[in-house]
């Protein structure tokens, strides 16, 4: 049976086969290299012919164009972000730039001191981000990738929480404030990786290894992991781990007062990190392909926040999600829709659920993506939105750690103007205790955040 | 959670997967799937820094693939 395609145009090539020229739109997802041979005027059309293989010679129609087509097209979506079950064919080079600003704390949350001054600054983050990225092939069966990130913030954060006389749960911050002589944050981290893929038939093995650097905390970390194909590559199996070795000098704040944890000049404190996933993705029908995976991490030695006031966590953190996700394609929309969930649940109490969706419709070279996320998160055995007693062995009244919900909307533009795609984004992000659909025992934290980031950024494939 | 709670619901996901698996696509008709917004994640850079975002703001962190290392960030 022959292949029912839209057929834009019937001639005879000079070869005097017959030529079918096919719209581009209708040829890109049909993935097989199609050929014809002089010989086939008056047999069945056993293949397709497209433009390219009618204008070049029979040698070049394994052009790298067509060559990236039908690897793409053989390639189930993996589990990592880059990795593919095919090696790439072209060479990818990406720049973004992101500012991330987080809303400045109400004056009503900051605590003052007996004067009435406030204790701290209602200023937070607010964070410059420089990223480059490289992927490519070395040769065919072996890809690189390399990634380095710069960022830059500066700001204040959450202290410690107080009661006013109220009764009203207040916020001391760090930043200039003459009654509490604390100090606001300035501070630079860079971090890079470079990951080696290597393709086999019928799968793929990977390892890499980055860092993180900062002038309190220097992270390294490597993981391996593997695709297997199976079943026609309508089916990836994938398995991998990671291990990283974290150090931390906290710095000892200028009155050095109630800082728990001081790390002892010239010393430094350890936290290491132990993380394994197996996944598994299934492609379900033309236009469907669905994942579902699991994975696990334990984090051992130093895991309190050095800069909080009153913050005692346990030495041990061991953590599991469950994550699935959804990619189908709506031909006639020409618009692909993503859906992932996570669940996520720890030994210290904290469990949540992270719903994201998003929909990637083109209009000719434009791409317009809108997202939704929702975020929702229990409390930390240990959490309270004011710290009275520090007996306990454990104790925090990071806002982080506490059971609330959150929303975040983005837009996203893509222009591909080949050889270079331009991106634009922004995201708005909102978390509030009323987010969440449990009635919480607790207050809700003053210190929840909202952020708002903006990303500009490029992409060049040669 | 103990494991036979993380087990359970590991086999769920599980044989969702397999009972979906009864389409059988061939390979010339995968074209949708290979499209570029069809990837899981189709903005590797942009993906980092979400994720980079999250893990410093939420308590929870992690899935879909191993951990890498921390951060410093408070």
């Amino acid at each position: 049976m022959e292949p029912k395609l839209p057929v834009e145009d019937v001639a005879v090539t000079k070869f005097g086969a017959r030529k079918l020229v096919l719209r581009k739109s209708d040829l890109e997802p049909i993935c097989p290299i199609y050929v014809i041979s002089p010989n086939t005027r008056n047999s069945k059309i056993k293949k397709l012919l497209s433009r390219e293989t009618v204008s070049q010679p029979m040698s070049k129609i394994k052009s790298r164009r067509l060559m990236a087509l039908s690897a793409a097209a053989a390639a189930l979506p993996g589990i990592s972000t880059t990795a593919q079950a095919a090696a790439p064919t072209e060479h990818t080079m990406g720049y973004r730039y992101t500012k991330y600003t987080e809303s400045d704390l109400k004056a009503s949350d900051l605590a003052v001191d007996a004067e009435g001054n406030p204790r701290g600054s209602k200023k937070r983050y607010d964070i410059d981000v420089h990223q480059f990225g490289y992927s490519g092939p070395l040769t065919s069966e072996w890809a690189l990738s390399l990634s380095l990130q710069n960022e830059v913030l500066s700001g204040a954060s959450p202290w410690n929480t107080v009661r006013d006389e109220n009764g009203d749960v207040k916020v001391v911050m760090t930043g200039a404030s003459p009654a509490d002589k604390l100090q606001g944050i300035e501070e630079e981290r860079t971090d890079g990786s470079a990951g080696l893929t290597y393709y086999y038939k019928g799968g793929s093995v990977s390892g890499n290894v980055a860092f993180s650097t900062e002038d309190d905390y220097d992270s390294t970390s490597f993981g391996f992991s593997w695709e297997g194909e199976f079943d026609k590559k309508q089916t990836v199996i994938a398995a991998g781990f990671s291990l990283s070795d974290d150090e931390l000098a906290p710095e000892a704040n200028v009155d050095k007062r109630n800082q728990r944890h001081i790390i002892p000049p010239g010393t430094k404190a350890k936290k290491d990190s132990t993380s394994f996933f197996v996944s598994a993705s299934r492609i379900t029908g033309m236009n469907t392909v669905i994942l579902g995976g699991f994975s696990w991490t334990k984090k051992e030695g130093y895991l309190h926040d050095a800069y909080k006031a009153n913050d005692q966590r346990p030495d041990e953190k061991e953590m599991w999600t469950i994550n699935g996700s959804l990619r189908h394609y709506m031909k006639k929309q020409k618009m692909a829709a993503h859906l992932d969930f996570r669940f996520y649940d720890d030994d210290w109490g904290v469990t949540s659920y992270t719903y994201t969706g998003s929909l990637h419709k083109k209009y000719g070279k434009l791409m317009v993506i809108p997202s939704l996320r929702y975020y929702l998160q229990s409390k930390a055995d240990f959490y309270a939105p004011v710290i009275v007693n520090t007996e306990f062995n454990y104790f925090a009244d990071d806002a982080r750690l506490s059971d609330y919900g959150a929303y975040s909307l983005g837009l996203k533009f893509k222009l591909d103007v080949k050889p270079i795609t331009y991106t634009a984004s922004m995201e708005f992000y909102d978390a509030s205790q009323d987010l969440s659909p449990s009635k919480s025992d607790f207050d809700e934290h003053p210190a929840l955040i909202s952020f708002t980031r903006f990303t500009l950024g490029a992409d060049y494939k040669f | 959670m103990n494991l036979m709670s993380v087990a359970s619901k590991l086999s769920m996901v599980l044989a969702v997967i397999l009972l979906s698996a009864c389409a059988d696509v061939p390979i010339y008709k995968r074209g949708a799937l290979a499209k570029p917004e069809m990837a899981w994640e189709p903005d590797p850079l942009e993906g980092a820094i979400k994720k980079h975002v999250y893990y410093s703001k939420e308590a929870a962190s992690g899935g879909a693939e191993a951990a890498g290392g921390g951060c410093g960030c408070n």
